[in-house]
């Protein structure tokens, strides 16, 4: 039985095909999240404008649970699974740059709220994420894992796992224990180093590096060197660009506030 | 040809071909491991050895003593020194007689069409919703990599299973997609059948319906390789990736007309300074030949040697042009005749994990192969 997106023999068609295995595991989520978010509203006081902020955070959480799901099932997650490996990068980057994020902000507390969730050192995040990182693009680990569906749902899910260890520290539930924002802007510049190195190889390669994706039936009139070239542009392109962007925005509310600050210390 | 039962089975899904080579059954073999990419941990230093040594240089081996190069399947894994990725012909057989169409409506003789070229023949069609357009595509991108020269004595030879659906402009459209210099052959079935019998592949399967235009073609999956003397050297079953025909390609070329230069690989001192070389020369043509010298590219100065005993003691004296008479070997090995070679340190040459090597021949002219370069081994020990 077919329940998670793995390579397969079969020549790529775009006929849809069930993963119950990913859609369980979006359920699970998905109640997990309720409830999480249940429990997290209740414990608040409900001082003016909470109504818009739980908005945001279950918005937040509704599309972390829409990115992941979109990552893992047909027709992403079948063509990442066997066929492209393009698309296994466009699944690494949704769930680890746009995913993690999104489900880490949806758990938002109030202040002093997050005391049961513990704090975590920032360059132990950077190990995790680059670690998991690292074995998920070791060609040998690919080529294992990828044909056999518990491979590829360990792959898929270590870089959720990889996601929220990256995010974790900059955006901690408890806004308490999240980083400041200089650090901050520093940890998540440091998290884009160490993706440079596969990117590059990636684009730069000589001849492809993953068996599972140079012997796949070809799909979407890619060749295989295109298709490596184009995953590794889609690793620096669109993941480093979002960390730019968390960076400054980051920056810009740091700057607001030390105004702010300012202003009602003048006054 | 005899199937070779070293090889993994895995049958195609909805298409058993009864009796057919293993090599028709194969599909998808996982990829081959890597060594050296297991204990990948700390990340940084896990990405540039995972990718620095994912076996797209030539592996490095233990070498293969002299004379047992040629005569050896390779059953798994990387190949030693100057042993290809393909499996090695146990019996280099002659390239097959057989007259076909080309895409072009020209008859073409297989044998007197490809003399003097390294020649990969397939026997596919172009309906194959994997096996073929990926070898195709994986030999069409090495060789758009490799020198033109080198490239342009590369025939690739498609040998139609499925004449009906297979036209002559289908063929040439097709093919023309991967690569416009490779030939596509056509004939009729009987004439298909003789040219699948002449080259030692099975028979192919194709039972469609009537009125079935998607009907799938079972067919042996490998490609093989005939070496420029005219005689298989290795097939190439599905799986063979593209580092492995980067690897190879270079290696089948090598061979000047009947002569089989097998074991290549040097060892380079730790001062960086000075190598030495080793390789096997078998004369399997019909002509004589003499090696007159070596040339190594980074290289201030080369020289073949022979060790001589002279006086009771053991002396390194230099080896003149040496004759190859049709059916002779040369050996070169540690421990007896061999080349050496002086470097600068500073030579990008003397840290290289191969080098370029020129073999000069008195009728082949020159011959360049890619010697591995292996760990240093102090022979005192």
């Amino acid at each position: 039985m077919t329940w998670w997106c793995a390579a397969s023999s079969e020549p790529w068609s775009w006929a849809w095909r069930a993963y119950p295995g990913v859609w369980l595991f979006i359920a699970l989520l998905a109640a997990w999240g309720v409830v999480a978010l249940r429990g997290n509203f209740a414990r608040e006081a409900t001082p003016a404008g909470a109504t818009v902020r739980r908005a945001g955070r279950i918005a937040a959480f509704v599309f972390g649970v829409l990115f992941t799901w979109m990552a893992l099932d047909w027709p992403l997650g079948r063509l990442g699974g066997g066929y492209l490996l393009a698309a296994h990068t466009a699944q690494y980057v949704l769930l680890t740059f746009f995913a993690a994020p999104l489900l880490l902000l949806g758990l938002r507390r109030g202040p002093g709220d997050g005391a049961g969730l513990p704090g975590v050192n920032p360059l132990v995040s950077l190990l995790v994420y680059n670690a998991l990182l690292a074995a998920t693009h070791v060609p040998a680990i690919v080529d294992a894992m990828m044909p056999t569906q518990w491979g590829s749902a360990i792959v898929d899910l270590g870089w959720l796992v990889g996601g929220i260890a990256l995010w974790w520290p900059a955006l901690h539930p408890d806004p308490g224990k999240r980083l400041s924002p200089p650090i901050r802007m520093g940890y998540l510049f440091a998290s884009t180093l160490a993706p440079t190195i596969p990117a590059a190889l990636l684009m730069f390669g000589d001849y492809p590096y993953y068996g599972v994706y140079e012997l796949a039936p070809r799909a979407l009139g890619l060749s295989a060197q295109q298709d490596q070239q184009l995953a590794g542009l889609i690793m620096k392109v669109i993941g480093d660009p979002l960390i730019w962007f968390s960076t400054a925005f980051i920056f810009f509310r740091w700057q607001a506030r030390l105004e702010r600050e300012e202003r009602e210390e003048e006054s | 040809m005899r199937p070779d039962a070293r090889l993994p089975r895995r049958p195609i899904p909805g298409r058993a071909i009864p009796e057919a080579p293993i090599e028709a059954q194969l599909h998808r073999p996982p990829a081959r491991s890597i060594p050296g990419h297991d204990a990948v941990v700390a990340f940084a230093l896990a990405f540039a050895l995972a990718f620095a040594g994912c076996g797209c240089a030539p592996s490095r081996g233990g070498p293969d003593t002299a004379g047992g190069g040629a005569d050896s399947a390779r059953a798994s894994g990387e190949p030693g020194p100057g042993r290809l990725a393909g499996f090695e012909a146990p019996d280099p057989t002659p390239k097959p007689g057989f007259v076909l169409t080309d895409f072009d409506g020209r008859p073409f003789d297989f044998r007197r069409d490809t003399a003097g070229r390294l020649t990969l023949l397939f026997f596919g069609y172009t309906h194959c919703p994997d096996v073929c357009p990926i070898h195709m595509a994986n030999l069409a991108a090495v060789l758009s990599r490799m020198p033109p020269g080198e490239a342009s004595r590369v025939r690739v030879v498609f040998v139609t299973t499925d004449p009906v659906r297979d036209t002559r402009a289908r063929l040439k459209d097709w093919l023309g997609a991967f690569d416009p210099a490779f030939i596509g052959l056509t004939g009729t079935r009987a004439e298909l059948e003789a040219a699948l019998r002449a080259a030692g592949v099975a028979p192919t399967v194709a039972q469609p319906a009537p009125g079935d235009t998607s009907y799938e073609v079972g067919h042996a999956a490998q490609v093989l390789a005939y070496g420029i003397d005219g005689r298989l050297r290795a097939q190439y079953p599905f799986g063979t990736r593209q580092k492995d025909w980067a690897h190879d390609l270079p290696i089948l070329l090598g061979g000047a007309p009947g002569l089989a230069i097998l074991g290549a690989y040097a060892r380079i001192l730790p001062t960086r300074d000075m190598g030495a070389g080793y390789f096997t020369i078998v004369n399997r043509g019909a002509a004589a030949d003499t090696l007159l010298g070596v040339r190594v590219e980074g290289a201030t100065h080369e020289q073949l040697h022979a060790l001589k005993s002279v006086g009771g003691m053991v002396r390194m004296v230099p080896l003149g042009p040496a004759p190859l008479a049709p059916g002779d070997t040369l050996r070169l090995r540690e421990g007896g005749n061999h080349f050496m070679f002086d470097l600068s340190p500073g030579s990008s040459a003397a840290r290289a994990e191969s080098l370029s090597v020129t073999l000069e021949f008195a009728r082949a002219g020159a011959t360049r192969l890619r010697v591995p370069v292996l760990p240093y081994a102090d022979p005192a020990q």
